[in-house]
């Protein structure tokens, strides 16, 4: 499974990359801002792992553009950010995210919203 | 006595004057009413002003002058601090607090680089081996093959030492939330710089503060880019504090 991680902090990128190698996912693509991230995203990407936060194109955007297209409209979309209000949630939600993550993380919660993205089926 | 209300002392002075002369037009009015809307207004309204005892008015007046000039030698004196605050404590703080967003930044990534290095070795290490250390010098002289009990111990131990690490690689998110956080901060002290700015100019003329505060530029002398109202960029709520709580709303919302 082939994710594609977009994130703006150089520190985070590298740390939810190392997360999703620890829970077994070693095929992954980094994109450093929204605009980098929808640059990045083809066919081959399974999974996107999305900041909110970003420079020019945030995360929201990413997902909104990604479900307007033909190519993103169904893949899996998990947002891991530091907002936490309920309004911001919801947004998400309705954007089109299909699961969020407050930061800060742990990978075991990576794992489980993986998992219950993928229907629970989700062992790398 | 508060420092607003020292340098404000005159202004309950200048209220009173004030007062004075509205008092003096009420009568004036008043009396004018009382007249009625006929011949006799004039005379009435005439009557009344020699009441009011020009000379007192003017001296009230010239007290209302005295005042105003007050107030401005004050605003004169914060003219001063105003372009300090303005053009040189706001713009060092912003800058110290950059400086320190990326020297946190710059220590984590070197963090980062030396776990990820460390969690490599930890792959290197044979749960019933030596290891790659030097330290493991006096064991060498010891049978390679160990024992199944101290294999198993080895390579527990070695579990735990990559648990470690990837828990310190964790602990490193700090990073990303206090530089959301450091942003946030930056992003006021650039508002109340750009309010002061706008005060000045208002108070003092358009170029107030121009004369003191170059216009920032970066080091490839453009000049910065606007990053809006820091919305996009980052999260002005962030913390690193009750994130359990806040993932249930999540996981609520997202049932």
């Amino acid at each position: 499974m082939r994710f594609l991680v977009v994130e703006d902090s150089g520190t985070m990128r590298r740390i939810v990359e190392n997360s999703l190698n620890k829970i077994g996912y070693d095929d992954v693509v980094t994109a450093e801002d929204g605009a980098d991230g929808l640059d990045k995203y083809d066919d081959s990407i399974d999974f996107v792992i999305t900041d909110w936060n970003m420079p020019d194109v945030s995360g929201l955007d990413l997902v909104q553009q990604l479900r307007s297209s033909d190519s993103g409209g169904e893949v899996p979309i998990l947002m891991v950010t530091t907002r936490s209000v309920r309004e911001d949630i919801v947004t998400a939600a309705k954007a089109g995210v299909d699961n969020y993550i407050v930061k800060p993380f742990n990978p075991q919660v990576l794992k489980e919203k993986i998992d219950d993205v993928l229907d629970g089926g989700g062992e790398a | 006595m508060s420092e607003s209300e020292d340098r404000g002392g005159d202004t309950p002075s200048l209220r009173l004057t004030l007062s004075e002369i509205e008092e003096r037009i009420r009568h004036l009015v008043e009396r004018g009413d009382r007249q009625g809307v006929d011949s006799k207004e004039s005379a009435g309204i005439d009557r009344a002003v020699e009441e009011l005892r020009l000379d007192d008015l003017q001296e009230s007046l010239q007290r209302v002058e005295d005042e105003i000039h007050d107030a401005l030698d004050v605003l004169a004196e914060g003219r001063s601090d105003l372009r300090e605050v303005a053009s040189q404590r706001l713009p060092n703080a912003e800058n110290k607090l950059e400086e320190a967003s990326s020297a946190a930044e710059l220590a984590a990534s070197d963090m980062l680089d030396r776990l990820e290095r460390a969690l490599e070795l930890t792959g290197e290490l044979e749960p019933g081996g030596n290891g790659t250390s030097g330290a493991s010098g006096a064991a060498s002289s010891q049978p390679a093959a160990a024992d199944g009990s101290e294999s198993e111990g080895k390579g527990a131990v070695q579990d735990a030492l990559r648990e470690e690490l990837h828990e310190l690689i964790q602990s490193l998110q700090f990073q990303d939330i206090t530089a959301q956080q450091l942003r946030h901060a930056s992003h006021v002290l650039q508002e109340t710089e750009d309010q002061l700015r706008r005060l000045s100019t208002v108070l003092f003329g358009e170029d107030a503060l121009e004369e003191t505060v170059p216009a920032p530029v970066q080091d490839d002398g453009a000049p910065p880019a606007d990053t809006g109202s820091g919305d996009a960029a980052f999260d002005p709520d962030a913390t690193t504090e009750g994130a359990s709580d806040r993932q249930e709303m999540a996981d609520e919302i997202f049932g």
